[in-house]
């Protein structure tokens, strides 16, 4: 007799079960092999993020030795620089107070062939994850809320494009929300005005997957947070978006 | 309208809670959770009449409703929706983006 063989959906399932035992009302998101779970960072549940599939290099468990890690060296910061198109790493060597401390800088510099491909991997790390984190009876559940929120002919136009456009009567910026990319912010023009881009708004409640799009809910869902949170509290909203600038990777443009 | 509060999950989809009106020990447990993803840090968003939304600043036990505004502030500062009687929607905390 051989044993039941996992699924997906199964595993999913489980896990359902288990959020509601602890009382984690978001549910507990599905690791993915290969992808870094990143998980709001109040949740108790960190272990998920620590989870590796037997088969991952990057395994939870690893032998330091004394050659290959240096632990008195850590990266503190890490961002774009515009103006030099290069990551920026901040480093520290050693502990501060100690001596031989230094503060050093870093930089990688991003030609436009490195900027095209970093946009790519995003892109197949994003698949990835859907591949693996979501169920698409979820999406289809999410869809029906959505259609009760925007109305027919909005809903059809995001199902065909995958984009939702409103405009905010509070404070007449325009909002694009997208699936599985970030909502796009822009001041409308007003008597002559040129469209003016504000920011890639990135959020995504409970969890998501690194150097990915993916968020830990399906692609609905998180839009449906984005509209409504949007709706509701809009202040709010921005405080708890990442604002990427129109040419960063992460805006997903 | 009647009452339901839509939690957006990973998991399952929407988890929903749907409010019984002739159960009290239904509502009860409701308002238990409700309090806890306060806790959690949950927005809790409700809709309005006219299909508007507006965010919950707290949440009372003793008559089950959501708090709307700043109840410190004083009358006509604030306002409450009957859970029985409301369609909310809870978002939880970001991880980022």
């Amino acid at each position: 007799m051989t044993a039941p063989s996992i699924t997906w959906d199964g595993l999913r399932n489980a896990l359902v079960s288990l959020s509601v035992e602890r009382k984690l009302f978001g549910g507990i998101p599905l690791p993915v092999d290969g992808l870094d779970l990143i998980l709001e960072e109040k949740r108790p549940d960190q272990e998920w993020a620590r989870f590796r599939f037997r088969d991952d290099p990057r395994q939870a468990n690893f032998e330091c030795s004394h050659e290959d890690v240096d632990e008195r060296e850590q990266i503190r910061n890490k961002w774009f620089s515009h103006s030099t198109r290069s990551s920026v790493w901040i480093v520290w060597k050693g502990l501060p107070g100690e001596p031989g401390f230094k503060v050093e800088a870093v930089k990688e510099p991003w030609g436009w062939y490195q900027e095209a491909l970093g946009k790519l991997t995003m892109t197949m790390d994003t698949l990835s994850a859907a591949v693996g984190a979501y169920g698409f009876d979820a999406e289809m559940r999410a869809l029906a809320k959505l259609a009760g929120l925007v109305g027919e002919h909005r809903f059809n136009l995001y199902v065909m494009t995958g984009v939702l456009a409103e405009t905010s009567k509070r404070s007449g910026v325009s909002y694009l929300f997208r699936r599985l990319r970030p909502t796009i912010a822009l001041k409308t023009p007003c008597d002559g005005e040129k469209l003016h881009f504000l920011a890639a708004l990135c959020m995504h409640p409970i969890g998501y997957y690194g150097n990915t799009w993916a968020g830990a809910m399906v692609p609905t869902d998180d839009l449906i947070a984005h509209l409504l949170l949007m709706r509701a509290d809009e202040h709010l909203f921005w405080r708890r978006c990442n604002q990427h600038t129109i040419d960063a990777k992460e805006a997903g443009l | 309208m009647e009452g339901c509060l839509e939690v957006l999950n990973v998991g399952a989809g929407d988890l929903k809670i749907e409010f019984d009106k002739d159960s009290d020990a239904e509502v009860k447990r409701a308002a238990e959770m409700i309090q806890a993803m306060m806790k959690q840090g949950y927005a809790i968003l409700i809709e309005k009449e006219d299909g508007t939304h507006e965010r919950v600043s707290s949440f009372d036990p003793k008559i089950n409703c959501y708090i709307v505004g700043d109840r410190k502030k004083g009358r006509g500062k604030y306002r409450t929706a009957p859970v029985r009687k409301t369609r909310a929607t809870a978002v939880a905390r970001s991880a980022g983006g």
